[in-house]
C-alpha cells in the first residue's frame, strides 16, 4: 500500500535567485539540497507539490480552484538564475489516479495534460528532489495567489482527500508532500519586503 | 465593478515578449485593443500603480506588469509607491 513518508514546506521566492542586492544566501540554497538528501534517504518515489499560480500560468480567462497536472512537465518557465527550465519527471498514471479519486470525492479538479510549471512547482522540483527521475512529481495548483481564493476549510478537506487517496492506492509507492510558498505573504504590496 | 480587461492586458504584457515590446513602443495602441473605460485607460497609460492597486488589481500581477515595463531593477521603485496601502489579502480575510 502506498504511504506518505515525509512532508516539507519551503519558500520559492524568485528574489532568492535573482538576488538583486547580492546578499549572502548560500545557507538558504543549501537547505534545498538538505531536503533533497532527506527525500533520497526516505526512499521516496513520488512527490506531490502544492503551490499557487502567480498570474503566470492561468490568465484572467480561466482560474482553477484546484488543478492537477497529469502529463509531461517542465519548468520553471520564469527565468530564475541557477534554476534551469528543464523537464521534470512525472507519472501520468499516479496523477490520473489522484484526479479520479478527487472527482469521486466531490472535488472537481481541473487538469493540465502538459504543463510548464512556474516557480511554485519548479523550484522545489528542480532543487529539492533528485533529478535522476527516481522521484516523479505531481503538481497541485491551488488558488491561493489570485482571487477567488480557495476557502480554508475547502483546502483542509482537499488535503485530507489527498491523504486518503494515497492511503488507498495499491502498490508500495513512497510519497513525500511539499508545500511551496513565499517568504512574504504580501507580494506586490508595500509590505512585500517586510 | 470589473477590472478583468485591465488584468488581461497586464497578464499579456507580463507573459508575452511581443506584447511587452509593443506596449513599451506604443502603450496607447496596445491599450486600445482592450475594453478599458476612460479611467482605466488613464491609470494604465500613466502607470499609476497606487490607483491601480486601490482599484483592485491583483498585487502580484501589478508588480509583474511594472517590472515587465520598467525592468527588474525598478522593483524598489514600485514598492516605494505602494507603501501604505493595506493588502487586499488582509482585507478579504476579515
Amino acid at each position: 500500500m502506498a504511504k506518505i513518508v515525509g512532508g516539507y514546506t519551503m519558500p520559492h521566492d524568485p528574489l532568492l535567485f535573482i538576488n538583486p542586492q547580492k546578499k549572502e544566501r548560500d545557507h538558504l540554497l543549501a537547505a534545498y539540497s538538505q531536503i533533497r538528501g532527506k527525500v533520497q534517504a526516505l526512499g521516496a518515489t513520488k512527490a506531490i507539490i502544492f503551490g499557487a499560480d502567480h498570474y503566470i500560468l492561468f490568465s484572467p480567462r480561466c482560474l482553477p480552484q484546484f488543478l492537477i497536472a497529469t502529463g509531461e512537465l517542465h519548468g520553471p518557465i520564469d527565468r530564475l538564475p541557477g534554476v534551469a527550465n528543464a523537464p521534470i519527471a512525472s507519472d501520468p498514471g499516479f496523477a490520473s489516479y489522484l484526479v479520479n479519486y478527487a472527482h469521486e470525492s466531490g472535488f472537481d479538479v481541473s487538469v493540465a495534460r502538459d504543463l510548464g510549471v512556474d516557480h511554485a512547482i519548479g523550484v522545489p522540483a528542480q532543487l529539492a528532489l533528485p533529478t535522476d527521475g527516481s522521484v516523479q512529481t505531481v503538481p497541485v495548483y491551488m488558488a491561493s495567489g489570485v482571487e477567488p481564493y480557495v476557502r480554508l476549510q475547502r483546502a483542509f478537506d482537499f488535503g485530507k482527500m489527498i491523504g486518503d487517496a494515497v492511503a488507498g492506492m495499491p502498490g508500495d509507492e513512497r510519497v513525500v508532500l511539499i508545500g511551496s510558498g513565499g517568504i512574504s505573504h504580501w507580494v506586490g504590496t508595500g509590505r512585500h519586503a517586510g | 465593478m470589473s477590472y478583468g480587461a485591465v488584468e488581461q492586458l497586464f497578464y499579456d504584457v507580463s507573459t508575452s515578449r511581443s506584447r511587452k515590446d509593443a506596449f513599451r513602443e506604443d502603450a496607447g495602441e496596445v491599450a486600445g485593443k482592450y475594453a478599458l473605460n476612460d479611467t482605466e485607460r488613464e491609470m494604465v497609460l500613466s502607470m499609476q500603480v497606487e490607483k491601480l492597486f486601490e482599484y483592485g488589481i491583483n498585487p502580484m500581477l501589478l508588480m509583474g506588469f511594472w517590472i515587465s515595463v520598467r525592468g527588474p531593477q525598478s522593483m524598489p521603485d514600485y514598492l516605494k509607491r505602494v507603501p501604505t496601502l493595506a493588502s487586499r489579502l488582509e482585507a478579504s480575510a476579515r
